[in-house]
């Protein structure tokens, strides 16, 4: 790859920044950069609310994108303590030479809750990364019994999601919800997603500039395309 | 509790017993690979010996392997001509039932099975050739860096650890090292801690920690490391480079800070571990703060 383009060689001061965060709140974390690419590596605690006490701990990589701080990081349990299973949210990617297994944090609609575009990486690891770690030791306390809450696996997990904020499990609504979220522009005079046969300026627009305004046409596109698969392989 | 009491009970917490569920567990799966080895190569009538923190007596809870190390004799070539196709001739083997991955000159095997895919079983198989008939030093094959091979000795590096006298010292360091997510090799690490030590006038575990990590903070950079198995033949410079070397020196200089203020606790945590159920209720509890949890999902 050319170095010149990496975020780090453009921008030195945004890698003295990184080391000097990660050394002052998390200084178990270690930034290393390896073939032009920048991780995050060491140990990861969880800590009772007033930190007192050690929970647990988990040897965990943090990769940043080649666009950081744009994209989300890629995490990975690397001591092997964890089972690298759908149930227990990780995804397994065949690579040329490896087998890559990286921890599904939230699903990609959700981005906005939980690491908004502006976020700062420790709050990617206060939030999604805390999070996912302390769901993996509640569900090995629990034996598998109990869950701090997690969506379903694949395109179950996406319209789970848009039945919760559309308050609706009717999958034509979904799709048609979607259908505008992944448009760059939305007008009001369209009939509304809901199909009461209103134009959606006087029915659910309001939801629907909300939403559009935190997932991207993009991502939208892809839950799309997934529901749409789903509907045709049924 | 005296310092040293409290240094007591760190190791004594984090040793292992050979009755220790975690050992059993290894101890199975070792007879399962080693007959996995001996099917696959019962015409080159490979040795099994055993290393890695098991062997040395270094096994921390936080951190334990057993190295299964699988060696030919030096003139048969029934697994493979070269060391690389040994190696790559003992990895298809164990794909056969493992997850296999190559390290530098081991081979990490974790569980397939649909429950616990990913799963570290603690052991590495390391394959390897004798140099003669003596078996005392070995050839390994090398996966990275500029040479292919390195000449080593497994009794040499087990002796080394086991006559320094300093297992519990060098288990302080291992979880010290643990703790602050070190990026160093352990097998350095003990190096370090036997070549630091080895004329400290030291006979208490506070003392020895101190002594080792005074010497990390003024003066890491004249510590020479040699492989005892081999001191002249392997370079153990990028293993000990400059920056392991800054990074361990600025932690070193963090745990002398945390001593001189008597924060030993800082440093090793608290000996009494969190029961299950009070793991569950400080669970709870962030859980009630925080509602607002992160979702996983898997895609």
């Amino acid at each position: 790859m050319d170095k010149s383009k990496k975020w780090y060689v453009k921008n030195p001061a945004l890698l003295r920044e990184l080391n000097e965060i990660i050394q002052k709140e998390y200084p178990t974390l270690h930034v290393q950069v390896e073939n032009s690419i920048v991780y995050l590596r060491g140990s990861f605690f969880i800590r009772t609310i007033d930190k007192t006490c050690v929970i647990d701990r988990y040897s965990i990589e943090i990769q940043l994108p080649n666009d950081y701080p744009r994209s989300v990081p890629i995490v990975r349990e690397t001591e092997g303590r964890l089972p690298k299973i759908p149930d227990r949210h990780f995804v397994t990617v065949q690579r040329p030479d490896s087998i890559d297994n990286i921890a599904c944090l939230f699903l990609r609609d959700e981005r906005y809750k939980y690491y908004p575009n502006g976020a700062s990486i420790i709050e990617f690891i206060d939030g999604p990364v805390q999070d996912f770690f302390l769901w993996q030791t509640y569900y090995d306390l629990t034996n598998g019994k109990s869950s701090l809450g997690e969506r379903r696996h694949g395109v179950k997990g996406v319209v789970e999601f848009y039945s919760e904020e559309l308050q609706t499990s009717e999958i034509r609504v979904i799709v048609q919800f979607l259908e505008y979220l992944s448009k760059e522009e939305v007008k009001g005079h369209w009939p509304c997603y809901c199909g009461s046969r209103n134009i959606m300026r006087k029915c659910h627009f309001e939801k629907l500039l909300s939403l559009k305004s935190k997932i991207t046409p993009e991502v939208a596109q892809v839950s799309l395309i997934q529901i749409r698969n789903e509907i045709s392989r049924t | 509790m005296t310092n040293e009491g409290y240094l007591k009970a760190v190791v004594e917490q984090q040793s292992l017993s050979n009755d220790s569920d975690e050992i059993k567990a290894v101890w199975a799966e070792r007879k399962k690979v080693e007959d996995l080895l001996i099917s696959k190569f019962k015409d080159c009538n490979p040795i099994i010996r055993y290393g890695g923190s098991k062997a040395k007596g270094t096994m921390i809870r936080e951190s334990y392997d057993l190295d299964i190390i699988c060696y030919f004799e030096h003139d048969d070539v029934g697994a493979g001509e070269t060391l690389e196709e040994i190696f790559n001739n003992v990895k298809k083997a164990l794909e056969s039932q493992y997850l296999v991955i190559p390290k530098t000159s081991a081979l990490r095997i974790e569980s397939r099975d649909t429950q616990k895919y990913g799963v570290y079983f603690h052991i590495d198989v390391v394959p390897g050739r004798f140099v003669d008939d003596k078996h005392d030093d070995t050839y390994l094959h090398l996966t990275s860096g500029q040479k292919k091979y390195l000449k080593t000795n497994l009794q040499k590096h087990i002796d080394h650890v086991k006559n320094s006298g300093l297992a519990d010292v060098i288990k302080l360091v291992k979880y010290w090292k643990i703790r602050r997510g070190l990026q160093i090799r352990t097998f350095i690490l003990e190096l370090l801690v036997i070549e630091v030590l080895k004329q400290s006038d030291a006979t208490q575990l506070n003392t020895y920690l101190k002594d080792f990590w005074t010497k990390l903070k003024d003066n890491i950079d004249n510590i020479k490391l040699e492989d005892p198995a081999n001191p002249t033949g392997n370079d153990l410079s990028e293993l000990f480079n400059e920056s392991v070397k800054t990074n361990l020196s600025a932690h070193a200089s963090m745990a002398l800070k945390a001593v001189e203020e008597d924060r030993w606790q800082d440093i090793f945590g608290k000996v009494d571990l969190m029961s299950d159920n009070e793991k569950l209720a400080a669970i709870q509890t962030i859980r009630v703060k925080n509602p607002d949890i992160s979702k996983p999902w898997h895609g």
